[in-house]
């Protein structure tokens, strides 16, 4: 039915576009989605439904009996000439108790079985396999123990994970609707959750606390993989083997899709997908053409020039210290070849640091040292 | 016993010497002491906050009939530069509607609206204890909801209306204009609570003891406590919510040490048990509508009474199911919501009681009683669906998902605001003097009742399916709903339009009625329509609110009068008319 | 017509409605006040917080010291005053009330002082990432509000005073504002506790 509906509407191109993105991809998109939720992909997603079908029964029970009274009462005694009320008792405290008492016999099983079926969630086993998941306008990062970091979430099946939460800037929530599971990542503190995948595939994940302008576009993907060998794969930062703009792309998910779409439509920031050679006009009205020097200081320099519109105090803050000039490399890679695909591909590891796991996030010094970086206004 | 002249004089139709005529000028009303035109003020303003607030929730609805915000429909509104530009007119569109609906209608809709008008009169008294307080409560509201105004203007806001930090620290938007606007409305709050319950302690007619009161009277009393006691909470977080923003000092910004948690702690110490200052009026609402309109007396009358109180007071003690996934502590939560549960059973016991009242009545099925079934439909959805939140694992799921938006909407709108349109058709011809036209407004309430399922039933399957709350954009999956609900919200809208125009409409060309046309049993009804100045021309006899068999038809003014009070040549008619 | 039957409102009602106003006038701004001091409390003991912090010690401005003695005058003198037209002793209820109202200008001078002195230690350690005076300035500036309003409310009492509208029976403004001056001390002292034992 709904796919008519859509059509109807003039939506389906979109819907079939969007969804067709993601079949694509390695894993496969669960359809086995019941009436009132997406898939049960956690071990503690089958007992929270289960739990809210009761409720959903009982309730549906009780509010049925009392529409159902309701509308008897009022086709029975519905005001008709001549007929007054007729005179019946108005009180009866038997009655009064027995209708308080049943329903919180009821209730007493709602908290019973709803603080049991939270528990489990709140008690990770020991020797959970631990993962960071830090948020911060406008996107997740993830880092592994063995150091890897992604901007999509990569689990193992039936692997008992603890996620480990914890915001850079505002509140925000980690929320994986077919785990059934959320968590407020609160600054300031660490919050965690304890969770087991047992279906593989690719699940949504939603910010679920408000955390401005871009809140309904901070969500990403988590993926759950059959073994740890692709897991490892999929996570793994190895340089060498990768082209530099798929090693761009990389950083650029980890660092800036928050802000910056490769889609044309701007976010918080000026859509970069076509940037590469054109001329940008700045706030002072000035224009630059923008090459690798530009570049590179929009990311270590973001208020040298800010772009019009944009301005007047630019909202990207520096990366200067949590990128290297490699990486700075890559990411320019990268925005060459979305203008042009195939010209990120020569630089393929090129930079002498090569063998080093680069974790992006993190300051590192040794590849600064060797280029002087350029100071602001010098390029461009 | 009185004469045929005395008795239209007192219970009649008045249409020279009232309330309304008895004197002329703008500085009449916006100076007045009288309740009842302070009342009217009230409703003016609140109705005016419900449709600015309903035009935003337009707004943001007919953004949301698309999910990717590329699409804009309102382009000239959200602007067509970026998403970006689009997110944030968004963002300001459901704080500035959330935050004007809570704060500047629907905490004084019933109570400041409507109480003022019925409270004094139900009591037999002629004014409220505090005159003065009283308006000075309204201006009150009046600048608080400027506040929120001029925040709109500089700069909007984009907190939600829950101002929760470190958001509304950092954000640029005029959260100092809002957050100051809420601190001056909740002292309008606090003054309305203190002079009802006032009143209440000491104005009552001489004879009406406590369980002599309309349950109305009873629901007040209770929402006047929380009032009092819950409103100053909220006062000293919003000050440090803007000393925090001006100062930094260190309470709720994590940067210097604050603790975002703790702000929500006190955020919904208020917020919670402000719910229960939203719905316990319009109970009472609920109350009268049933029993006048069924001609029964209330069914419990005591238990229903307690309810209210035992709402009020439990309320206090729940305010943590707000907070379940922000980090509490486990043991926290487990007692939270354990509590919870407790204040489902006294709700549940109004609903069975309501139900056991209408058995064996006389049912009118006219607006006012039309909005009083729809109510309980309504209103029961939401409560149940509270349950799906009170309990912790489905919560975990279904926290800020757009479950909670339609959990609360159904309460909000379809308890709150349903009982706030039935209770002006209840009380329009006593303080118009006119009747409306009944048949559009059961239409209006039709439009109203099924343009709010429409709206928000399918926000409960969108929420179970993971569609989170406050978003711009959304996942196609979901975008079928937001259609359906949003066509909903202007069918809502056009019922909500369409009652205000009978309403009006009946002010100025409704046919006249007589003091009592349903066949009230409480004081109020129990002279002229429109009431004259001093409320009551003699003084009001005093016996059981819901008493109906004191009260006969009185076929010369076509209205219902005492029985001491029937023209003696005729037989006693005990049964209604139908309308 | 049978309009007179409302005059029951008598001066007796009156009173009671004037004693019940101020009791929950005080009912709700306890709420406040414990509110603030909870606020206070849980962010100095980091109660909610799992990350300890150290936060700075505080040091009271000597001048609250000072303030503290002459908000506790107040309060005796109020209840002199109070002492005295029960008596109906015009001339010390008089004095006692224009000694009162100074002391309580007095103690807002000299707390102003105090408060200064709280504002400037904050900006001072603005850029540790602890914070000490910024939120004890706020709440004890929070009381010194809800001091002026006392102020102002024993001027006016006071000028009735002075105009000879209290007598030995009819006075319940002076109780209500001697109330609600020892409820400033409380609030003050709880204050003043708190700060030195969260020190
Ligand atoms: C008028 C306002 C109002 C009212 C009356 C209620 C009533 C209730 N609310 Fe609601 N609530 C809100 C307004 C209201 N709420 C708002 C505004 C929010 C969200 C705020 C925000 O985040 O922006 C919210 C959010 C909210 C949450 C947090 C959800 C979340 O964010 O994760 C919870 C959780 O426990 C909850 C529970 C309840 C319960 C148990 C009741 C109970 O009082 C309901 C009791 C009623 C009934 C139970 C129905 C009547 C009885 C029967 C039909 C008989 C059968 C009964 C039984 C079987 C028991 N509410
Ligand atoms: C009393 C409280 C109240 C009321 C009555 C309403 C009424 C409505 N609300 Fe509201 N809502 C809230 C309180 C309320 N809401 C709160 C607290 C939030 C949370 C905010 C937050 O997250 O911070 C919220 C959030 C909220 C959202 C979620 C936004 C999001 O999370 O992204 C939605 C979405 O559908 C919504 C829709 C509606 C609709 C369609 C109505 C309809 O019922 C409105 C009907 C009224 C009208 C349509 C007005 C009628 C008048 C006209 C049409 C005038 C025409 C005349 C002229 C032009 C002269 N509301
Ligand atoms: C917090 C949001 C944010 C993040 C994260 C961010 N940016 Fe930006 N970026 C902006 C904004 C806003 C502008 C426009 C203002 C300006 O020119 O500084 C901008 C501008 C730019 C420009 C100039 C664009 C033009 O059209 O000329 C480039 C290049 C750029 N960013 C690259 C990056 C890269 C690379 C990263 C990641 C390493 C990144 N940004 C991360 C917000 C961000
Ligand atoms: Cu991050 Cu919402
Ligand atoms: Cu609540």
């Amino acid at each position: 039915m709904f796919p008519q509906i859509l059509n109807f509407l003039g939506q389906a191109d979109y819907v079939n576009k969007y969804v067709n993105q993601f079949s694509a991809e390695d894993g496969f998109r669960s359809k086995e989605t019941s009436y009132w939720f997406p898939e049960q992909a956690s071990s503690m997603a089958k007992n929270v439904d289960f739990l809210y079908m009761a409720i959903f029964w009982v309730s549906t029970v009780f509010f049925l009996v009392i529409v159902g009274v309701m509308c008897y009462f009022v086709i029975k005694y519905r005001r008709r000439p001549g007929i007054g009320p007729q005179p019946s008792s108005s009180h009866n405290t038997t009655i009064e108790i027995l209708w308080s008492v049943l329903p919180s016999i009821i209730l007493v099983w709602f908290f019973y079985q709803g603080a049991w079926d939270y528990l489990d969630s709140k008690f990770a086993p020991e020797g959970a396999e631990e993962i960071v998941v830090t948020g911060k306008k406008w996107d997740w990062t993830f880092t592994y123990p063995d150091g890897d970091q992604s901007s999509e979430l990569h689990l193992v099946l039936d692997r008992p994970t603890k996620l480990i939460l914890r915001s850079e800037d505002v509140l925000h929530s980690f929320f994986v609707p077919a785990f059934r599971q959320k968590m407020d990542v609160v600054p300031g503190r660490y919050t965690y959750y304890y969770v087991k995948p047992i279906k593989d595939g690719i699940f949504r994940v939603f910010c679920t606390e408000y955390c401005g302008d871009n809140h309904s576009g901070m969500k990403t993907w988590c993926h759950v993989h059959k073994s740890d060998a692709v897991r490892k794969e999929k996570t793994q930062w190895i340089i060498k083997d990768h082209k530099a703009w798929e090693n761009g792309e990389r950083l650029f998910k980890l660092n800036c899709a928050g802000c910056h779409n490769v889609n044309g439509v701007a976010a918080t920031g000026p859509a970069l997908n076509t940037i590469w050679g054109m001329e940008e006009t700045l706030i002072d009205g000035t224009k630059v053409k923008v090459d690798e020097n530009y570049i590179s200081e929009s990311i270590k320099y973001p208020n040298a020039k800010v772009v019009s519109g944009y301005g007047p105090v630019s909202k990207m803050q520096t990366f200067e210290g949590k990128l290297s000039n490699q990486d700075i490399d890559f990411v320019i890679a990268y925005l060459k070849h979305l203008k042009q695909p195939g010209s990120g591909d020569e630089l393929k590891a090129a930079a002498p640091s090569a063998e080093t796991p680069a974790a992006p996030a993190e300051p590192k010094q040794e590849p600064a040292a060797e280029q002087p970086a350029p100071s602001p206004g010098a390029g461009g | 016993m009185a004469t045929a002249e005395v008795r239209h004089e007192l219970f009649g139709h008045a249409e020279q010497k009232n309330y309304l005529t008895h004197s002329k000028g703008a500085l009449s009303w916006l100076l007045t002491l009288d309740h009842k035109r302070i009342g009217i003020m009230y409703l003016i303003g609140v109705s005016a906050a419900l449709i600015v607030a309903g035009i935003f929730a337009l707004m943001l609805r007919t953004h949301l009939f698309y999910g990717d915000s590329s699409f804009l429909a309102l382009k000239w509104l959200f602007g067509e530069a970026s998403q970006y530009n689009s997110n944030k007119v968004y963002n300001q569109m459901f704080t500035l509607h959330g935050a004007i609906m809570v704060f500047s209608f629907i905490i004084p809709s019933v109570p400041a609206a409507l109480g003022n008008m019925v409270l004094p009169m139900m009591l037999g008294a002629k004014d409220v204890a505090f005159p003065r307080m009283n308006l000075a409560s309204f201006y009150l509201w009046v600048f608080g909801t400027g506040f929120l105004i001029v925040a709109l203007m500089r700069g909007g806001l984009d907190t939600g209306w829950t101002f929760y930090t470190p958001y509304s620290i950092e954000t640029d938007t005029g959260v100092v204009y809002a957050t100051f606007g809420a601190f001056i409305l909740g002292f309008s709050s606090i003054f309305t609570g203190i002079n009802f319950l006032v009143t209440v302690n000491t104005m009552r007619a001489p004879g009406m003891g406590w369980f002599k009161m309309p349950l109305f009277l009873w629901a007040l009393y209770s929402t006047a406590i929380i009032q009092v006691l819950a409103t100053p909470v909220l006062g000293i977080t919003l000050l440090l919510l803007i000393a925090e923003r001006m100062l930094g000092i260190g309470i709720f910004d994590p940067r210097y040490g604050g603790d975002p948690v703790l702000f929500q702690h006190f955020f919904w110490f208020y917020s919670h048990p402000a719910v229960y200052i939203m719905i316990l009026p319009a109970m009472g609402v609920i109350s009268e509508l049933i029993s006048v309109h069924a001609q029964k007396r209330l069914f419990g009358y005591s238990f229903i009474a307690f309810s209210s109180v035992a709402i009020a007071l439990l309320g206090f003690l729940v305010w943590g199911h707000h907070m379940f996934t922000s980090g509490q502590s486990v043991v926290v939560t487990l007692i939270f919501s354990a509590i919870t549960f407790s204040v489902a059973i006294p709700s549940a016991v109004k609903v069975f009681n309501w139900l056991a009242t209408l058995y064996k009545g006389s049912i009118a099925l006219n607006t006012p009683m039309c909005y009083a079934l729809s109510f309980i439909f309504l209103f029961g959805i939401g409560g149940l669906t509270g349950l799906f939140l009170a309990t912790l694992s489905t919560d975990i799921h279904l926290h800020d998902t757009y479950f909670v938006v339609a959990h609360f909407h159904f309460v909000m709108v379809g308890g709150t605001l349903t009982a706030f349109l039935g209770g002006m058709f209840h009380w329009w011809p006593k303080f118009f003097g006119r009747m409306y036209n009944d048949f559009l407004g059961r239409v209006g309430c039709f439009l109203v009742f099924a343009g709010f399922n429409l709206t928000f039933f399918p926000q409960f399957v969108m929420g179970a399916r993971g569609m989170p709350r406050r978003y711009a954009s959304y996942d196609p999956e979901f975008q079928v709903f937001h259609q359906w609900s949003t066509v909903g919200a202007f069918v809502l809208g056009i019922g909500i339009v369409l009652s205000f125009v009978v309403l009006l409409h009946a002010v100025w060309f409704g046919r006249k009625v007589a003091g009592n046309p349903w066949g009230a049993a409480s004081l109020e009804w129990q002279s002229s329509s429109p009431p004259s100045f001093h409320n009551f021309d003699h003084k009001p006899i005093l016996h059981d609110p819901y008493d109906f068999d004191s009260i006969v038809y009185d076929k010369g003014l076509d209205t219902y009068v005492l029985r001491e009070f029937m023209d003696p040549n005729q037989v006693p008619e005990r049964v209604p008319v139908t309308h | 017509m049978i309009r007179q039957s409302f005059s029951l409102i008598t001066a007796r009602r009156d009173l009671y409605q004037a004693q019940l106003l101020f009791y929950l006038f005080i009912a709700s701004l306890t709420m406040f006040f414990l509110a603030t001091l909870a606020t206070y409390v849980i962010i100095r003991t980091q109660a909610f917080q799992p990350i300890t912090r150290d936060y700075t010690a505080l040091r009271i401005p000597a001048s609250f010291w000072l303030s503290t003695g002459l908000l506790l005058v107040v309060g005796y003198l109020l209840e002199r005053a109070a002492w005295h037209v029960r008596r109906e002793m015009q001339p010390g209820f008089r004095s006692a009330l224009r000694l009162a109202f100074w002391a309580g200008l007095l103690f807002t001078v000299v707390q102003a002082v105090g408060l200064c002195g709280l504002l400037v230690q904050h900006f001072a350690e603005i850029d540790g990432s602890t914070k000490a005076y910024g939120m004890s300035f706020t709440i004890s500036f929070v009381h010194a509000l809800h001091v002026l309003g006392g102020v102002v409310f024993l001027g006016w009492v006071w000028y009735q005073a002075e105009r000879g509208r209290y007598d030995h029976e009819r006075h319940w403004a002076v109780n209500h504002c001697a109330g609600y001056w020892h409820f400033l001390d409380i609030v003050w002292v709880a204050m003043l506790v708190t700060f030195l034992l969260t020190r």
